[in-house]
């Protein structure tokens, strides 16, 4: 079998960004096991600082996508998964949480494109106002950070998965 | 109804552990290819795609690294070392997110090699001082360029249990609490 037959690397190349969401929940067993997958991405100094907010509640999810310029799919979308740092558990929480929580994140969207979900990553740490306004309404801490909203359900587009290595953007033995 | 541990996807993502010691044998180029390509399939914000990738095969600049880095002793044994780095220059004044970028880059990179039988560990390099100032000279990046982590990669020498279940206590149900 050829390496890129692999299945994980077929998953990997072929979790593209789905905005476009069926009328249909999620089951609770596959939820555990995408917060599982995204508890299993490792940590700085393994202090796990990541937080998950699992959103069903419609309710919830409308007003988050009415809120934030680039979340109009959470209108339609049956489930969102806040990730979250702790970034005062520790020194290291401190400085490589948003890494830690990242790689979080990419392992749900990861679990969630195998088990034929789709998904998409929804930024709020570095769009302006919108971390206060995820925190008010999920009524998370202050001392809580939010790194960004997992928005997932059973795709209704599909996209060519990923190929090739860009131009420039490697280097062989040193810059 | 389906056992989805045995999803062979969720089982990479799950049985990747932190592995520092490792066997000798070189990892094929069109292996490393493949981690490259993974690497540049994750999602970047507002797809802007700032990153780069340095790969290291040489013993004698793995060797370099392994000193320069406190944390390093992996790459004394380790025949790979992918440098995950991030070109800040084309970032919106102030705008950091290419560190998640990164992270999302580096954590594909670590589930592709376990799928592929090698194994790895994600070794920080960004905001860790004096590492930073100690590594990033021995890749000779230009100074816009942040070395975010090394991605240590190879067959690994150790072994692992899978990672298992979820902290309750970090799970919350539509609001927080």
């Amino acid at each position: 079998m050829g390496i890129r037959e692999n299945e994980a690397v077929r998953a990997i190349l072929g979790r593209r960004s789905i905005r476009r969401f069926e009328d249909r929940p999620v089951d609770t067993e596959t939820v555990e096991l995408l917060i599982e997958c995204a508890c299993a991405a490792p940590s700085a100094a393994n202090v796990r600082p990541c937080h998950f907010v699992v959103v069903t509640e419609r309710r919830l999810l409308s007003a988050m996508a009415e809120g934030h310029p680039y979340a109009k799919m959470m209108f339609e979308a049956p489930l969102a998964v806040v990730v979250c740092g702790e970034p005062d558990k520790s020194d290291f929480a401190a400085r490589y949480w948003e890494e830690d929580c990242s790689a979080a994140m990419e392992n749900l969207l990861l679990a969630a494109h195998a088990l034929s979900l789709g998904g998409v990553w929804i930024g709020v740490r570095h769009a302006p106002g919108q971390e206060a306004r995820i925190r008010d309404l999920l009524g998370i801490p202050d001392r809580i950070a939010v790194l960004g909203v997992a928005a997932l359900g059973y795709g209704k587009e599909q996209k060519e998965p990923h190929s090739g290595i860009p131009d420039g953007a490697l280097h062989l033995g040193g810059w | 109804m389906t056992n989805f541990h045995i999803d062979p996807t969720i089982g990479f993502i799950l049985g990747r552990r932190s592995v520092r010691k490792f066997l000798p044998n070189a990892v094929i180029p069109e292996m490393v290819t493949t981690l490259l390509e993974c690497a540049f399939a994750a999602p970047s914000a507002h797809n802007r795609r700032p990153l780069h990738f340095i790969v290291v095969d040489d013993r004698a600049t793995l060797d370099a690294l392994a000193k320069a880095h406190d944390s390093g002793k992996a790459m004394e044994t380790a025949p790979l070392a992918i440098a995950v780095c991030a070109d800040t220059s084309i970032m919106p004044e102030g705008d950091m997110a290419w560190i998640e970028d990164a992270a999302a880059a580096m954590e594909n990179i670590l589930i592709a090699a376990r799928a592929l039988g090698l194994e790895g560990v994600w070794l920080k390099v960004m905001d860790r001082h004096p590492r930073e100032e100690r590594v990033t000279p021995v890749f000779g990046a230009p100074s816009h360029v942040k070395i975010v982590a090394i991605a240590v990669l190879g067959y690994g020498d150790e072994a692992k249990d899978p990672y298992r279940g979820v902290n309750e206590e970090r799970i919350h149900r539509n609001v927080w609490g």
